[in-house]
């Protein structure tokens, strides 16, 4: 106990030292969990389309003022001679709409007239809400011109959108940021940590002395699963106005969760750190693989689900997975142990696991010659 | 240009290469990397919405209801994984998150449409994740709308006096709304900027940290010159690395290369280009790897956050919205997804690439004149 906090207190007075290590893991987390939740967004808004309207009449300027109305697009009126295709092709705008010649005539006549809407599909997902929306729109203006009477339809629908009555994507991803920040920052420092050992030699000293594996590890880990938790608190206190993070009735869950990931994080930044030995490769090797992993494979972009079911048992090992779950269990939806205890399972599993092949991994390195 | 500079150039790219030859890891690191990235993210980027968890609660159980049910919930967007009996029985499984959305079913619903009256149904969405919340209302509604109006014609045929236009969607260039496709291309961009900034700045940090500048300084050689040579090998592998990753992508993700071949290649190398000088920028700021490393670490993620790469650029917030301007990035992503999957031209895309070029050109000048000054 005594020899594993004389450890824990060396290696924060070491990380103490180094003013841009501390600066680094105050600042960048707060900076990179802004970015991350602000810059994401799949909620196309301002959508540019240009109208071509060969009809010119009171009906055809009626349903364009319906997409005006609806407030999700943009409009854009056509240069004499424009090529639609054009339009979509340079990038112009992202939809154009086509009202026909006789439009008006047709309509009043009882012909169902053909409108057209033409949309840039390179971004799928946008594509899709633009179609979405625009059929929306052109069902609210047929529903409007028919007499008052005839306007009700059979069965309508009352939509309740929970947990996040606005739709807000900046409350989905503000959560997974502190997921990728979490995971990130304290793999780094224990990288750090445990490689710059081995780059300087220093890792002689504890095979000479007394301390056993296992105090070393705890020892060295403890100091940095703190400064996590520190950042923790500070991205919760920004988090709060930024994201609208509301801590849940039982919090209790959501902590236990962020101590293991903030755990799992360190440690398995420390193996990887003995495993690389150089701080530059270390480092290198968290940038690229936690990072990237966490991002791809751990929901907080798009559904875990719908990656192919060969690719998707890797993502049963991303820490990310069950934090970001967890997260958003928590912040978002106020859930407490009810739903996230396997979760919560999973990243103490993930955390023991790490911790014990540190240890083997410390004692296997003071026994080899 | 004198041919005395074309002479420099070459030697001094050929001792480049030579060096290049014995580094065996940087060829790998060049070349497999894009693969590898682009099959991840072809394969677990994917925001459709689909097989949402729904559970129904019908409490009228008429013919009508479960034709209704079997129209809202036929598309795939939605799996039907419970039925339960009531209110509580709902309010359960959504609080252990088993489902993501309900449909429920009012118990008078058939005796309403009998009467011709408005009936309501509730539909209730999970909607943490917006985007896909937004999508299956979207459906939902979309579904509802057509049983609505074949309800309406059975009931009172002559409705559709004044009304009945259609309106015909088509998406172009993607009619089979390929998902991939937006992050292929996004991929192929990133992996060819980031390697490019990372390679250049290793390389000008190496000369530094060895010590060999003082040779270089020494030499006749021009600083541009040195920065050229130095550039060249990596600059033609990561375009290597670009067009490998193009033919697997077509491969294995079907994205075509609808435009120039040589308009994509051209991108590439520009964007490169600017990729290179950012680095030996970042070089110039640094002492050694390790700094040069976290230097990059602050550089790039803003850069690919505000490239249009997860989602369109006009999503971004205002206050980022500037960067864009100043991303080469983002232009070079621009560029790509239109040859490709556009087909457009130099004449559609004139634009990002004179953006991307004068990007290309600003680094690069920044870049020279800094390294000069730490060599003078």
């Amino acid at each position: 106990m005594h020899r594993t906090l004389a450890q824990a207190g060396k290696e924060f007075a070491q990380f103490r030292r180094d003013r841009l290590t501390v600066t680094l893991s105050v600042v960048m987390p707060l900076v990179m969990n802004l970015l991350f939740g602000l810059a994401l967004s799949l909620d196309p808004d301002g959508l540019r389309l240009m109208v071509i309207d060969h009809d010119q009449t009171p009906a055809s300027r009626r349903y364009v003022d319906a997409f005006v109305a609806s407030g999700k697009f943009d409009l854009l009126w056509p240069e004499s001679r424009t090529d639609p295709e054009r339009v979509l092709s340079t990038g112009t705008a992202e939809a154009v709409l086509i009202v026909p010649p006789f439009f008006e005539r047709e309509l009043l006549a009882g012909r169902a007239p053909e409108t057209q809407a033409l949309i840039d599909g390179t971004d799928a997902n946008t594509a899709l809400v633009v179609r979405q929306q625009a059929q929306a729109v052109h069902y609210s203006f047929l529903l409007s011109s028919l007499p008052a009477a005839a306007r009700t339809s059979p069965i309508e629908a009352d939509v309740r959108f929970f947990y996040n009555p606005g739709l807000s994507d900046r409350r989905y991803f503000g959560t997974g940021a502190l997921g990728m920040v979490l995971i990130f920052f304290p793999a780094l420092l224990g990288a750090a940590a445990s490689s710059r050992e081995i780059e300087l030699g220093t890792v002689i000293q504890p095979f000479a002395s007394t301390l056993s594996s296992l105090e070393w590890t705890i020892g060295k880990a403890f100091p940095y699963i703190l400064i996590g938790i520190g950042e923790l608190v500070l991205c919760l206190c920004l988090g709060a106005f930024v994201f609208e993070y509301r801590l849940p009735p039982d919090p209790t869950a959501f902590f236990a969760a962020s101590v293991f990931y903030i755990a799992v994080g360190v440690l398995f930044g420390m193996l990887v750190g003995y495993q690389t030995g150089t701080q530059a490769a270390a480092i290198q090797f968290v940038l690229i693989v936690v990072f990237l992993l966490s991002l791809l494979l751990s929901g907080f972009l798009t559904p875990i689900e719908n990656i192919p079911a060969a690719l998707r048992w890797a993502s049963a090992l991303i820490p990310a997975r069950y934090y970001i779950w967890t997260v958003r269990d928590g912040l978002l939806r106020g859930g407490g142990w009810q739903a996230a205890w396997p979760q919560v399972a999973s990243l103490a599993a993930l955390a023991l696991a790490l911790f014990a092949s540190n240890v083997v991994r410390m004692r296997r390195m003071q026994f080899r010659d | 240009m004198t041919p005395e500079f074309v002479r420099r150039y070459v030697a001094l790219t050929r001792k480049e290469l030579c060096q290049l030859k014995r580094n065996h890891k940087l060829i790998v690191q060049l070349l497999v990397p894009p693969t590898v990235l682009l099959i991840l993210w072809g394969y677990a980027l994917n925001p459709e919405v689909k097989n949402l968890r729904t559970a129904v609660l019908d409490y009228d159980r008429s013919p009508q209801s479960r034709e209704l049910i079997s129209a809202l919930t036929e598309i795939e967007a939605f799996r039907i994984v419970a039925r339960p009996l009531n209110d509580g029985e709902l309010r359960r499984s959504f609080d252990l998150r088993e489902i993501e959305a309900a449909i429920v079913i009012p118990p008078d619903l058939s005796r309403t449409l009998a009467r011709g009256e408005t009936a309501r149904i509730q539909l209730l969405l999970d909607a943490v994740m917006a985007n896909s919340a937004a999508v299956a209302a979207g459906y939902l509604r979309q579904s509802l709308g057509a049983f609505n109006r074949g309800i309406s014609f059975e009931i009172t045929p002559t409705r559709g006096v004044a009304g009945g236009a259609v309106l015909r969607t088509a998406a172009f260039y993607n009619p089979g709304l390929h998902y991939s496709w937006f992050y292929l291309t996004a991929v192929m961009g990133i992996v060819l900027f980031l390697d490019g900034s990372l390679v250049a700045s290793a390389i000008a940090v190496r000369e530094k940290e060895v010590g060999t500048m003082e040779q270089l300084l020494m030499s006749p050689a021009q600083s541009i010159e040195i920065l050229l040579a130095k550039t060249t090998p990596p600059l033609v592998l990561i375009n290597v690395g670009l067009l490998m990753s193009l033919f697997f992508a077509n491969t294995l993700f079907d994205l075509p290369l609808r435009g120039s071949f040589w308009l994509f290649a051209f991108a590439g190398l520009l964007a490169a280009w600017a990729a290179m000088g950012l680095g030996v920028l970042i070089a110039t700021f640094s002492s050694s790897q390790q700094q040069a490393q976290f230097l990059t670490f602050f550089i790039n993620p803003p850069l690919v956050l505000c490239a249009g790469a997860f989602s369109r650029v006009e999503n971004l917030p205002d206050a980022l919205r500037w960067f864009v301007v100043i991303n080469p990035l983002g232009y070079l992503v621009r560029v790509l997804r239109a040859v490709a999957i556009k087909g457009a031209g130099i004449a559609d895309l004139w634009q990002p690439l004179a953006c991307l070029a004068v990007t290309t050109v600003g680094l690069y000048a920044l870049s020279a004149w800094r390294f000069r000054k730490q060599l003078g």
